[in-house]
C-alpha cells in the first residue's frame, strides 16, 4: 500500500488536488454506477422488480455520500504543500512499471481477438518479461514458448477448451 | 435414512472404484489449481465420461474430483494470491501475507492438513448427521436466505473494514454489481451496457479473478520475487516448513472441529455452498480469535478457518443432494446430473431405493481424501518453488494463466476484459483500504438474496413482515444488529490503556 508522504514538520507533501482526486476515484465510481443504474430502469420496469436494487443503490449512497463528506472535511481542514504536477511525476516514478502491465494487459485483450491466443500471449510475454527487467532474449523466448506450450496442451487436450484462434488457426 | 457400511464398503472397495479415486484426486486438484477453471467446471467434463460407468462409480468419480479440486484451489491462493476456485477466496487473505512473509510452505501444508482433515471429519459426520443436517436445512425458506445473505454481508463487511463504513460501501457496490443483468422475474434489462455477457448474469469468476490476482500484478512487477523470504531456510523449499504446517493444524483441534460445523452446515444449505462457507467460517474464527488484528496479516487460523470449512462443504453439499434431491451447489448439480443419466430418481426416495449406493458415495470422500493428503504432500516440495521465481517470469505468466481461466468458464472474451477491468477496480480499492472480500462475497450471494428477496415478495403478497416471521430470520436480524453495533460500541467501551513509551 501507498502512504501518503509527509514532511518532518507534519505539513502534507501531497497536493490537495491529487488528494482529492485519488480519494474520491471510488466513491465516484460507485456514485456513477448508482446514477447509472437509475437512467437506464427508472420508467422502463415495474416498481416491484426495482425494489431490490434500488434499495440496494439508495444504501450505497448513503454511505458513500457520508465518506466524501468525510474525506473532503479531512482535506480541506489540512494543509497540503505540494503541486499536481510534482505528485504525477512522483506516482511515474512509482508505478510506472504498474502502468505499463495495465497498457500491456489492455492491448493484450484486444490483440487476442485479432491476432489469436498463441500469438498475442507470445508478443505479451516477452514485453511484460522486458518491461520488468528481463534483457535475456534467449530467456525470454525459452519461457514464453514452454510455457505457452505447456498452457496449450493443458487447455485444449487436458480440458478440452479450444482458446481464441487468430488468421493461423492458433 | 439407511446406512449400510458393510456393504457399501464391498461396493466401494473394487479395484476399479479404487484406480478411479487415485486418478480423479490429482485430476481434480490440478484443475482447481487454474484460477478461474472451478471444480464445477472439472466435474461437468468429466460427465460424458461417466456414460459407461455404474452409477455408483459415476458418482464416486465426480467425488473425488470435487475433492481434490476443492483442495487445488488453494495451491494458486498461497502462492501467488489468486485463488484457483471461489472456495480457496478466503484462504488468500492469510496464506498469501504468511508467502510473502517467507512462509510459503508453512501455509501449503495447513492448507493440505485443514484441506484433508475437513474433508474426512465432514464425511464421518455426514454419514452420522446426514438426516438431523437435512433437517436443519429444511428450516430456510427464501425469507431465511435473504436475511442469511445480508448477514453475511455485514459480518464480512464489518469484521474486514478497518472503516465500517468502507467495509459496507464494498459489499453494497458488489451487491448492485450483481444486479445489473436481466431482472430475473421479467427478463428485462437492467444495466448490461449492450454486453449480452452481462445480460444472463454478472460472472462472478472473472470479477474474483480480476480484484485479486490482477490487482496483485501491478504490486508484484515492483518486486523481485513474491516471497520476501530469504529463499535459504528450510521453510521454503523442504518438507519441514510442510511438516510444520501440519503440527500447526493438529495443534488447533477447535479451530478445525467449528470449520468442519460451518462447512458441513453451510454446505447443506441449497445454493450457500463453498463460495459463503470459507467466508463464514473464516470471519467466525476472526471473531473468536484472541488477536483479530492479524487475520487478514497472516494468520495460519485463518487458513485452517477456509481450508477446513471449504473441503467440509463437499459432503455438507451432498445432504441436500441425497436426501432432497436438491443440490447445495454448482458441483452437485451436476452430480446430481449424472444420477439422472444413469436413471437413479433423486429425491428424498433416493436413499431408501439406493442407501448402500448412496453410503458408498459418503465412504469415498474418505478415501479420496487420504489419497488427497498422499498427492498433495509429495507435490508440495516442488509446487512451493513457484514463490522463488523472479516475477519478471511469474507476472506474465500469471497473466496468461487468468486470461485463460476467465475465458474458460463461457468461452467469451468478455470475460477476459471484465477481468482485467476489475484488475483495475481492485487496485484503487487497496490503494484506499476497501476490502476486497465484502465485493466478492456480494457479487457471489447478490444473485441468490435478489432472488430469495423476489420469491419472499411474491409469496407474501409484498408484505415485507415476511422477512421478520420466523424464529430463524429473526435471529439472524439480532445477528445483523449486533455485528453494526458491537464494533463501533467495543472501540468506545474499550478501557484507556495509557501507552508505556519512555
Amino acid at each position: 500500500m501507498t502512504s501518503i508522504p509527509t514532511h518532518e514538520d507534519g505539513e502534507q507533501a501531497l497536493s490537495t488536488a491529487y488528494v482529492l482526486i485519488s480519494r474520491l476515484l471510488f466513491p465516484a465510481l460507485c456514485l456513477l454506477l448508482v446514477v447509472l443504474y437509475v437512467e437506464e430502469t427508472y420508467g422502463d420496469l415495474a416498481w416491484r422488480s426495482l425494489r431490490y436494487p434500488y434499495f440496494v443503490g439508495a444504501l450505497l449512497t448513503i454511505l458513500v455520500g457520508s465518506v466524501v463528506i468525510e474525506e473532503v472535511w479531512t482535506i480541506l481542514r489540512t494543509k497540503y504543500t505540494g503541486t499536481l504536477t510534482n505528485d504525477l511525476r512522483n506516482v511515474w516514478d512509482e508505478w510506472n512499471k504498474s502502468i505499463g502491465i495495465a497498457v500491456l494487459m489492455i492491448l493484450y485483450v484486444a490483440l487476442i481477438e485479432v491476432v489469436g491466443f498463441i500469438i498475442s500471449s507470445f508478443v505479451i510475454m516477452l514485453a511484460i518479461m522486458y518491461l520488468a527487467g528481463e534483457r535475456n532474449w534467449k530467456a525470454m523466448i525459452a519461457i514464453t514458448v514452454v510455457f505457452l506450450t505447456c498452457v496449450y496442451v493443458l487447455f485444449v487436450y487436458g480440458l478440452d477448451l479450444v482458446p481464441p484462434e487468430g488468421p493461423l488457426g492458433i | 435414512m439407511v446406512i449400510e457400511v458393510g456393504p457399501a464398503l464391498e461396493m466401494l472397495l473394487t479395484p476399479t472404484n479404487l484406480l478411479i479415486i487415485l486418478i480423479a484426486v490429482p485430476i481434480g486438484m490440478v484443475a482447481g489449481s487454474i484460477p478461474g477453471f472451478t471444480g464445477t467446471n472439472t466435474v461437468a467434463l468429466a460427465l460424458p465420461l461417466t456414460i459407461p460407468l455404474n452409477a455408483e462409480t459415476a458418482i464416486i468419480l465426480m467425488a473425488a474430483i470435487y475433492v481434490g479440486a476443492n483442495y487445488g484451489g488453494a495451491i494458486p491462493a498461497v502462492l501467488i494470491n489468486t485463488p484457483g476456485t471461489t472456495g480457496a477466496a478466503a484462504t488468500v487473505l492469510d496464506a498469501y501475507p504468511m508467502t510473502r512473509n517467507g512462509e510459503a510452505a508453512k501455509a501449503l501444508g495447513i492448507s493440505i492438513l485443514a484441506s484433508v482433515v475437513g474433508g474426512l471429519l465432514a464425511a464421518f459426520a455426514l454419514l452420522v448427521l446426514i438426516q438431523p443436517i437435512a433437517d436443519i436445512a429444511f428450516l430456510f425458506g427464501r425469507p431465511e436466505f435473504f436475511v442469511l445473505a445480508l448477514f453475511g454481508l455485514v459480518a464480512v463487511g464489518v469484521a474486514l473494514g478497518g472503516n465500517i463504513r468502507k467495509g459496507l460501501i464494498a459489499g453494497i457496490f458488489g451487491l448492485l454489481l450483481a444486479a445489473m443483468s436481466a431482472d430475473p422475474t421479467t427478463a428485462q434489462r437492467r444495466l448490461d451496457f449492450g454486453f449480452f455477457g452481462l445480460y444472463d448474469a454478472v460472472p462472478f469468476v472473472p470479477i474474483i479473478i480480476g480484484v485479486f490476482a490482477i490487482s496483485e500484478l501491478f504490486y508484484l512487477i515492483n518486486q523481485e520475487r513474491v516471497s520476501r523470504g530469504d529463499g535459504d531456510g528450510p521453510d521454503i523449499t523442504s518438507y519441514d516448513g510442510i511438516i510444520d504446517g501440519f503440527k500447526y493444524v493438529i495443534s488447533r483441534p477447535i479451530q478445525v472441529i467449528r470449520a468442519v460445523s460451518i462447512g458441513t452446515v453451510v454446505g447443506a444449505l441449497p445454493g450457500a455452498g463453498v463460495s459463503v462457507a470459507n467466508f463464514i467460517s473464516w470471519i467466525i474464527a476472526k471473531n473468536s480469535s484472541k488477536d483479530p488484528d492479524s487475520f487478514g496479516e497472516g494468520n495460519p487460523d485463518g487458513v485452517i478457518a477456509s481450508e477446513t470449512s471449504n473441503n467440509a462443504v463437499t459432503a455438507g453439499a451432498l445432504i441436500p443432494t441425497l436426501t432432497l434431491g436438491i443440490p447445495g451447489s454448482g458441483t452437485t448439480a451436476v452430480m446430481l446430473g449424472a444420477l439422472l443419466l444413469h436413471g437413479v430418481q433423486p429425491g428424498p426416495r433416493l436413499l431408501d431405493n439406493f442407501g448402500t449406493e448412496a453410503t458408498a458415495i459418503m465412504l469415498s470422500l474418505l478415501i479420496a481424501n487420504v489419497v488427497l493428503l498422499a498427492f498433495a504432500f509429495l507435490i508440495s516440495k516442488y509446487i512451493v518453488r513457484v514463490v522463488l521465481l523472479p516475477t519478471r517470469w511469474l507476472v506474465p505468466g500469471i497473466l496468461v494463466l487468468t486470461i485463460v481461466g476467465a475465458f474458460a468458464l463461457r468461452e467469451n472474451m468478455f470475460d477476459a476484459g471484465l477481468m482485467i477491468l476489475f484488475g483495475f477496480v481492485g487496485f484503487l480499492m487497496r490503494e484506499h483500504d476497501y476490502p476486497l472480500v465484502p465485493l466478492v462475497l456480494a457479487v457471489i450471494l447478490g444473485p441468490i438474496a435478489e432472488a430469495a428477496f423476489l420469491r419472499s415478495m411474491l409469496i407474501s403478497s409484498g408484505e415485507y413482515g415476511i422477512f421478520f416471521e420466523s424464529t430463524v430470520t429473526r435471529i439472524l436480524w439480532v445477528l445483523i444488529v449486533f455485528a453494526l453495533v458491537w464494533k463501533p460500541l467495543s472501540t468506545r467501551l474499550k478501557p484507556y490503556t495509557p501507552s508505556i513509551i519512555s
